[in-house]
């Protein structure tokens, strides 16, 4: 089972676990399979995140560059002085988890920012 | 150290000629406030005839950290929204961080970005007055702020034992000065006649669980400091997180839930000021 953020759900994954509304109303049980559709409105109702079988996104991409990376990457450096510390390695390994899935989920997003026509390709066309 | 040493520092720190001073027009206003007969108008009016000072409080309650971001266009506006404690302590933040260096740009930003994170998680919390909180954090390390500016010829010596000994700055503090930053806010809220609930949150962010009489106070501004530092926004003077003190995530009723929702907002809104600055 992955949770992971809405933006990296695609139609096919099951769900794991049941989807609510931030306002607590189940609108999808476990087991159902996603679609196009059904995560448009997820989109629509607040959700943020699902909890899908198996690990289907790889959290380990080399999205060095992203804020949310740089990040992660600076973790054992920030938590250095707390090696023997059980609460806050148990708040490391949170952390290090919240960063990797937020690097993946924004690496997402710019390559959908990327693939969207640019302002100046919106201006030639209005030009045109 | 010796008791006199700790005693002619602490002296030093607070020779009143050449702290940072508040303007003329906050003693007034304070009297007039505490008269059960004047208006928010009366007020508003006497800020606003130091029109330096209206301008940079203007500044700055239009900032992200409040959350009224170039919607407020008055001081009387500013004290309805705000109120008159959150606005003082604008005006003591404003006159200290005026006397910052040019290298103490980090330690504004961490306090902003800390303010920010204050703010954030006491709207998240519903409690009563979230700006106040936000003020608190805003205000947190006045006393390496001031420390620095009273007593130059110690502030490389305690840099130079947080990069030597990998300590805290607080630790490095209270071995050069004898006291640490919490304590010259302290002396300082006191000095300055800042509200008790912002006192606490100043003198106890290190250990909010201590905290007696606003301990919700001081676990926001504890929580809120330790966001910023995971964050790296700003520099507080070292490099790593503070402790997390699990009884300020007890005293404040802080879920996982919660948690990871106020990491997405600050996330966010981080992100939209190193993009700010960078571009």
């Amino acid at each position: 089972m992955q949770k992971i953020p809405l933006n990296l759900a695609q139609a096919g994954m099951m769900l794991a676990k049941a989807v609510s509304r931030p306002d607590g109303m189940a609108v999808a049980a476990a087991g159902t399979e996603l679609t196009d559709t059904l995560l448009e409105r997820f989109d629509a109702m607040g959700v943020t995140h699902v909890e899908v079988d198996g690990r289907p996104v790889g959290l380990d991409g080399a999205q060095t560059s992203s804020f949310c990376a740089t990040r992660l990457e600076h973790l054992p450096f920030l938590f250095r002085k707390y090696p023997n510390d059980p609460w806050m390695g148990q708040l490391h390994r949170y952390l290090a988890q919240y960063f990797r899935v937020k690097a993946a989920s924004c690496a997402v997003l710019a390559k959908t920012a990327d693939a969207a026509p640019g302002p100046e390709n919106a201006a030639t066309d209005e030009d045109a | 150290m010796t008791r006199d040493l700790r005693t002619e520092r602490k002296g030093r720190i607070l020779a009143v000629r050449d702290l940072p001073t508040l303007p003329n027009v906050l003693e007034e206003v304070t009297r007039l406030v505490e008269r059960a007969d004047s208006s928010t108008e009366e007020v508003a009016k006497l800020i606003s005839m130091d029109q330096v000072l209206s301008a940079k409080v203007l500044k700055m309650v239009n900032s992200p950290v409040y959350g009224f971001s170039g919607r407020i266009s008055t001081i009387q506006h500013a004290l309805v929204l705000l109120g008159f404690n959150v606005l003082r302590s604008i005006i003591v933040s404003t006159s200290v961080f005026e006397v910052m260096t040019e290298n103490m740009v980090g330690l504004w930003e961490h306090s902003l970005g800390c303010a920010m994170a204050c703010g954030e998680l006491a709207r998240m919390l519903d409690f009563k007055d979230a700006e106040e909180y936000a003020v608190a954090g805003l205000l947190h390390d006045l006393g390496k702020v001031v420390a620095t500016v009273q007593l130059p010829d110690l502030k490389p010596e305690i840099e130079r034992v947080v990069a030597e000994r990998d300590l805290y700055y607080l630790e490095a503090e209270r071995e050069v000065l004898g006291f640490g930053h919490d304590r010259i806010n302290a002396w300082l809220a006191d000095y300055w006649k800042l509200p008790p609930n912002i006192k606490e949150g100043l003198s106890y962010h290190h250990k909010p669980h201590l905290a007696q009489l606003y301990p919700e106070m001081a676990c926001v501004v504890h929580v809120g400091d330790f966001i910023v530092r995971v964050f790296e926004y700003g520099f507080s003077g070292d490099v790593g997180v503070p402790y997390l003190q699990p009884e300020a995530v007890k005293i404040l009723n802080l879920t996982p839930a919660q948690f990871e929702i106020l990491l997405d907002h600050m996330c966010d809104q981080y992100m939209e000021l190193v993009a700010g600055q960078s571009s």
